[in-house]
Parts: structure tokens; sequence; C-alpha cells
């Protein structure tokens, strides 16, 4: 029988690695060591990844960069051939996919997914998103929907569908019409891969608290992370579901609190892509609902460290009373960026994971 | 094909009945179907019995009003999962003790689809019997099912048995 999926076990406080199928991860900045995000890069990462036992891979959907001095983003590998390559050379970790909802086809998007959770061997997961960014969609000929999360409704109900029989099937939605509809083979995983969104807005996590198995949501301070959790588990109770919350942190994690200081100062404000992030700030502040408004205003240095997501930055004990104190608030889990994946994961396993462990936050 | 005999039942009603099979320890079972829409079904149930070794075949009571009992025609695959105490969890979310409905409740436990017959089966159990339903037959407010067994799936887990018995759940073995 396969192993069970990493995110069903049984740490009290899991972890992924985010972003590393684009170029800076999550970073945005002009240090000599940022991430390139080559194959043989993210071949290295999901490894160390791997052995050291972190639940789950996440990759970002991105069709076009930011611009700046180093085009950040615009290097990307897409997600469902990214995970199937990931999926054959790895044994435990779960890996997702991120797809655009209008973007992709729920009946393609239904059997790649089965097609990854079979070479996975049931490790599969699908981020679903539904896009914010309207120069991406100008790119494919079409505009942000008014009722993105009604389309992504109907894109779901299609994908469970495709698995749930084989026998064909009509479908006469408002944003499909579909004749017919066979898809085999069925996900390994029922009744579907792992879902997860990180919607921010009302909608978005009305659709997560019906459709999604985990939501993934940024905060300002972790005190605020109490608040998010208590809005989705109330959402999701009301649809009679057990959704998941995570959230995205970038790590810079050193012996001394003084060199993490030093160095996350050095890449995301010193030689930052400014550039980039002046470009990133403002798109993400026009069009998305993915962020906190304060991450905006407050914290360009967040941009520049990790896109406004939390930073961990300090000594391994420092990091680890850190994700303490969120696991406090009621988070699940975390994935996490670096600058460099490969030069920072080691350490980051060696010596953060044995005082997770110590402090009950992991078990294995 | 035996008719119900017109025995008055007992004169106090159900709940002295109820009362007395307190006592009747079960193993905990999760049954797994798919609902004829295609919609994964599953309910914890502990009135799984062993009817034949050959043909393999086992017994298993639904309440006709449960959508599993709907699924459970002729010919329908499903499976029997024997649960661990690992898995008091699936327990009771399957048994309506958490706050979860529908296919909701599959965020509990690692399901997986069987790859030729499509059968979804609880990974992690004791061990897991596929079967395919050979005969139904009604007794009042129930299904009776008769499961023959197309295959058995063993866990690699050292775990004990979860069972039911005075109305909570315990660890044996």
């Amino acid at each position: 029988m396969p192993q069970p999926h990493p995110l069903k076990g049984p740490n009290r406080f899991k972890l992924g690695i985010f972003s590393s199928n684009a170029d800076g991860g999550l970073a945005i900045t002009d240090v000599p060591e940022r991430w390139r995000a080559r194959w043989d890069d993210n071949l290295t990462a999901v490894g160390i990844a791997d052995r050291a036992g972190l639940e789950f891979f996440l990759p970002i959907a991105r069709w076009r960069g930011f611009g700046g001095k180093n085009h950040v983003r615009e290097w990307s590998f897409e997600t469902f051939t990214w995970a199937a390559g990931l999926a054959a050379v790895t044994k435990r970790i779960g890996l997702f996919m991120t797809v655009h909802v209008p973007i992709v086809h729920p009946v393609y998007a239904a059997k790649a997914l089965a097609t990854v959770d079979h070479i996975s061997g049931g490790r599969a997961g699908l981020n679903i998103v539904c896009g914010w960014n309207p120069q991406e969609f100008a790119m494919f000929g079409t505009k942000l929907g008014d009722d993105a999360y009604g389309q992504a409704a109907e894109w779901v109900e299609i994908i469970e569908r495709c698995y749930g029989s084989s026998q064909p099937f009509d479908f006469a939605g408002k944003y499909y019409d579909l004749k017919g509809v066979v898809s085999r083979p069925a996900s390994i995983q029922v009744p579907r891969p792992l879902t997860m969104n990180a919607a921010f807005g009302g909608p978005g996590r009305d659709f997560a608290a019906k459709h999604c198995d985990f939501l993934f949501s940024t905060f300002s301070n972790i005190e605020d992370g109490r608040g998010h959790v208590a809005d989705i588990r109330a959402r999701s109770r009301l649809q009679g579901r057990d959704v998941g919350i995570y959230t995205v942190c970038h790590v810079v994690a050193r012996e001394t609190q003084r060199e993490a200081d030093d160095y996350y100062e050095r890449y995301a404000v010193t030689l930052a892509d400014h550039g980039a992030v002046d470009n990133h700030m403002a798109q993400k502040k026009e069009f998305a609902a993915s962020h906190d408004k304060n991450a905006f205003d407050l914290y360009r240095k967040r941009f520049a460290g990790g896109a406004g997501t939390y930073p961990l930055v300090g000594t391994p004990e420092k990091i680890v009373d850190d994700m303490l104190r969120i696991s406090n608030e009621g988070y699940a889990g975390s994935a996490l960026t670096f600058v460099n994946y490969n030069y920072e994961l080691p350490f980051f396993c060696d010596r953060v994971l044995p005082l997770m462990k110590q402090a009950g936050l992991r078990v294995v | 094909m035996s008719r119900p005999v017109s025995t008055p039942p007992l004169h106090s009603g159900s709940a002295r009945f109820k009362l007395g099979m307190r006592a009747l320890t079960g193993a905990v079972t999760v049954i797994g179907a798919y609902g004829r829409d295609g919609t994964p079904l599953a309910m914890t149930a502990t009135a799984v019995t062993s009817l034949s070794a050959d043909p393999p075949a086992l017994l298993v009571c639904v309440n006709r009003s449960a959508s599993m009992a709907q699924a459970l025609g002729v010919s329908a695959r499903f499976s029997v999962n024997i649960l661990g105490e690992d898995q008091l969890e699936v327990a009771k979310a399957f048994g309506g003790q958490l706050d979860v409905r529908g296919t909701g409740r599959f965020i509990h436990g690692n399901w997986r689809r069987i790859d030729d017959t499509e059968v979804p089966v609880l990974s992690g159990s004791r061990v897991s019997f596929e079967c395919a339903v050979s005969h139904v037959h009604d007794w009042a407010t129930h299904h009776i099912v008769i499961g023959t067994v197309l295959e058995v799936h063993f866990a690699r887990s050292s775990s004990r048995s979860l069972v039911y018995a005075d109305g909570a759940y315990h660890a044996v073995g």
C-alpha cells in the first residue's frame, strides 16, 4: 500500500519549501548567490528536503517577471511538469502544483494532476489560484474575471467529477459547458489530491472553506494570526470541513542574531533589486487580495526579503521560538523560503529541526 | 429465504436492547465505497462479521437511511477497513463525532483508490478487505449486505486494534 500523504503525518508544525521553481525564490535581491532556479538547483533542494522529512514542496505560478535588474521570477518552471520531474526522484515529500484556474482547463488539469499523483504514489497536491496580475492575463488574451471564485468552484467540481466515475458526464455551468467528459486514471488519493489556496479576501476564503484542505495566510505580526485562524475556522465549520491553516515565512538562520540581521539587511535592503521591488509592490497593491494591507506600507524590506511574508530571522533558537508562537496562534505549519535554498537548507535542517523536536513541534 | 417471525419484541422497546448491546465489544471498521453520483462515501461501523472463508465473504449491516445503503447495491465494490488505535480520529470523523460532513470527512485518514477496481481503501488500517456485494437482505430498518472478498491489503503498522465497548473506544492487542 502507498505511504500516507506527508501532510497527513504526525508533526504538529509541518514545513515545506515555497517558490524554488522561480528565479529569486521569493526574494527580490541582487546578491550574487541569489536563487537561479535551474533544474539542478531544484533537484538538489528537493533532495535535501525529502531526506530531512520536510512535508511539502510548493511552487509559485508565474508567467512573467517583475522587471528590475534581474527580471526576477521571469524564469520559472511550469508546475505540473516540474512536480512530475521531482516526483520521480523523491520518496516521501508532498509535491504541489500551482495552477491558474482561468488559464488551465479543468479537464486538462484533472489528467495532469492524476498523472503526478501516480508518478509520486499519492503525494500530489493542488494549489488552486485565480490569479491577480493583469499583465500575465494579457499574455493569454484574457482579463481578470469579476467572479473568479465562482469559476474556480466549477473548475474544482469538474476535477472531482472526473475522478469520481469512469462513466462520461456532461457539465452545464456558468463558465464551463462540457459534453461526455471522462478522464482516467483517477488520482490515487480519494476523493482527489489535497488542495490548497492562499486567498485573503472573503470570497476566496469561502471558496477555500468549501473546496480546499489547506489555506495559506500571511500576517504582519504573529499576534495577528489568531484573527485569521478564527475567521477561516468559522468559515470552514459552516461547510462541515476542517481546513488546515498555514503561513509562509522567509528565513535567515545563522549561529548569531547579528549575522542573521546583517545578512537580512544586505540582501533585502542594501542589495535589493529596487526596481523590481517597486514594480512588484505597485502591482500587488493594486490588484492582489493576498496580503494584509499593512504589509505594503510598512514592510518594503519584507517585500524584497520574501514578497511580504513574515521574516524568521535569527538564531535557530529564535526561529523555533517564533514558530512556536505561530503554532500557538493555531497554524498547522509554514512554507519557507530562503535566498539560496541549497546553501541555507542544510543549516536549517541540521540546527533548527532538532530544536523543533525538543520544543514539541515535530516528532520526526 | 426465511421470513421474519412475528414474535412480539421486547416490551420495554429498544432502550433496554441498546443498554445490553453496550456490553458487546466490537472491532471498529470503516466502510468505504462510491455513491452512485461518484461521490466517495465512508462510515464507521462495528456491525461487521466474518461470514465464510470458502468463499471468503463477510457481512455488513447498514441502516437503510444511510447513504451507504444506497451505494451498496448488488455488484457494487466497497472496502472494509479494520482500524488500529492510531486511527481514532478517523473512526470519530466517519462516525459523525467530529465537526466534519460529507466529503469533508476525507481529510481524516489516508484514502487511496485501488487501481483497477477504484475502490476507496483506507491506507494504514490494520487490514483492508476489498469486496463486491453479492447479496443484500432487508431486515426492518437495516440492509444486511454480504460481500465477497476480492483482495486483502495488509498494513505495515504494528498498531493495536481499535474496539468499541461500553460507549467508548479502547485499544486491545
